[in-house]
């Protein structure tokens, strides 16, 4: 039999009906199709469809209810498979099957005639299962001549509608006349309208496939695009503190420049208690170096008394020259000391007091502050410092620097014991850093006859 | 008349006062207690004399601008 093309079996057949073609025969699948229009219903008018099982050795193997479970489709109704002659008669099937070699439809002797077969069908699985020994051009024309036969359930009683009797003639003829067939074919193709079932069916699904990929493509770009703008949203906050930031320092600086220097030249000439010692800059920044020369006042005088009675401290253990210094000044307040420490001003944002310096000008006048010099050490100064600086009170910054000076802290014996060395050094040299409370100011030793000196008088004026 | 910038580690205020008015008077005014602070004018300690004394007894003249501190007096050491 000559494979026949049609429009039923081309590309626009296959998008209506699938790409499944039953036995692999245009021409069956054609005559499969053109039932299937004539007799079909909606968009998807697929109603018989062949499938080829094989070939089987034994007729046991042959099972017709196992096989229709596992068929790949629903849609399929022409079971086709092949065994030895000598199976063919011991196949069996349960009452749900019938053998249609009836007088009226004797189908299995019909096909036999060809080549040994049977044909069986299940009406109401709407199945059709046939087993020949062998199956060939001629065997499968005298099938397609009585397909309307070994389709009951769509041909009842075997009744073939007239516009349809010529196609299964065709297949009875000596010769098949494939360019009649394919006329009748297509002119049912083109009445039924597959060329636009097949277009609504393809492209209808085609649109709707593309426009979810495209909808989920655009959500994804969508997440992206959101995503990107809340990345560059919390950039752009970034940015902005930043620069909020830096325009505050900018305006900070600038306000510096034309008004804080003025400030800095009024508040260092109104102190006279502060020298400048040099001004330079570092990695750090701008540097001002300045000495604080102030008078040591500020004590607690218990504190003092604790010590200078307690005979293990560095001042209950001093010479007796050094005691009476001492007791001169803190116990009898007859003066006071002077005191140098020298600090640093960085950027006009950190004071801090500088360990082991001072200015070398006043050497002959102040002696080295006990805390600050031999430790650097401000004390309870230290916080009000950093607070006045945070908050950019310099001057208040500078004015507790002045406040440490001032201060000594009898309590603490390591800086006692520094002090006490420290002046036991100036009782012979010149250094006139005491300041008696006749204004004069003299060195240690004068000092120490002052003191003698007005105890006399205080005992011979009685 | 002159300026008082007051300066306290809680307030940091500029004052016109009379250059008769003494320092006490100001810290009264601005309702600011001094004791155990250290005071000083333009970087001068003040004794407790020295509080109750006018500004032109101070040095200060009639016109200028004055710094008036009270600075806390702290430990020279942390115990």
């Amino acid at each position: 039999m000559k494979s026949t093309e049609t429009m039923l079996t081309s590309n626009i057949g296959d998008l209506l009906f699938g790409d499944w073609h039953s036995f692999g025969e245009k021409t069956v699948e054609s005559l499969f199709r053109y039932i299937s229009i004539k007799h079909g219903e909606g968009d998807n008018p697929c109603l018989v469809r062949g499938y080829a099982l094989g070939y089987f050795s034994n007729a046991k193997d042959i099972n017709f209810a196992n096989t229709i479970k596992e068929l790949p489709s629903q849609n399929i109704n022409i079971l086709l498979c092949s065994t030895e002659e000598s199976e063919i008669s011991k196949i069996s099937c349960d009452n749900s099957w019938v053998e249609l070699n009836t007088p009226q439809a004797p189908m299995s002797e019909y096909l036999s005639k060809t080549s040994l077969s049977r044909a069986f069908c299940n009406f109401n699985e709407r199945k059709t299962f046939i087993v020949a020994n062998s199956v060939n051009d001629e065997w499968m024309r005298r099938f397609c001549s009585v397909l309307f036969k070994l389709l009951p359930w769509i041909y009842v009683n075997g009744k073939v509608p007239d516009d349809e009797v010529e196609i299964f003639r065709l297949f009875s003829q000596k010769s098949f006349d494939g360019d009649r067939f394919a006329k009748i074919v297509n002119e049912a193709a083109e009445k039924f309208g597959v060329r636009d079932l097949s277009l609504k069916k393809a492209l209808q699904g085609w649109e709707n496939s593309i426009t979810d990929i495209l909808i989920e493509e655009k959500r994804d770009a969508e997440k992206s695009y959101l995503s990107t703008i809340r990345r560059a949203e919390e950039d752009l906050a970034t940015y902005l503190n930043a620069l909020s930031r830096v325009q505050k320092q900018l305006e900070a600086l600038i306000s510096v420049q034309r008004d804080e220097t003025d400030r800095v030249y009024q508040f260092f000439k109104s102190h006279k208690q502060l020298h400048i010692v040099d001004k330079r800059s570092n990695s750090e920044g701008s540097v001002l170096r300045f000495a604080i020369l102030d008078t040591i006042e500020f004590y607690d005088f218990d504190v003092f008394k604790a010590v200078y009675d307690n005979p293990r401290s560095p001042l209950g253990r001093a010479p007796k020259v050094l005691r009476e210094l001492f007791w001169g000044l803190y116990g009898l307040n007859k003066g006071v000391i002077k005191a140098e420490a020298v600090f640093d001003l960085t950027n006009l944002s950190s004071l801090l007091p500088v360990y082991k310096v001072t200015s070398g000008e006043h050497a002959l006048t102040h002696i080295r502050h006990p805390h600050l010099y031999h430790h650097a050490c401000l004390g309870g100064n230290k916080n009000y410092i950093l607070k006045y600086m945070k908050d950019g009170d310099w001057d208040l910054a500078i004015e507790q620097a002045i406040a440490s000076v001032k201060n000594i802290n009898f309590g603490d014996s390591v800086v006692l014991g520094e002090f006490v060395q420290d002046l036991a050094g100036t009782l012979s040299d010149g250094c006139r850093y005491i300041v008696a409370d006749n204004g004069v100011e003299m060195t240690a030793s004068q000092f120490l006859d002052y003191i003698k000196n007005d105890e006399m008088e205080d005992i011979t004026n009685g | 008349m002159i300026k008082v910038l007051v300066k306290t580690n809680v307030i940091r205020q500029e004052v016109v006062a009379e250059v008769t008015s003494t320092p006490n008077s100001i810290f009264n005014d601005l309702g600011i207690s001094v004791s155990g602070s250290m005071v000083n004018l333009n970087g001068t300690t003040l004794c407790g004399v020295d509080l109750s004394s006018s500004f032109s007894s101070l040095g200060v003249d009639d016109g200028s601008t004055v710094s008036l501190n009270s600075i806390i007096k702290a430990d020279g050491a942390i115990a």
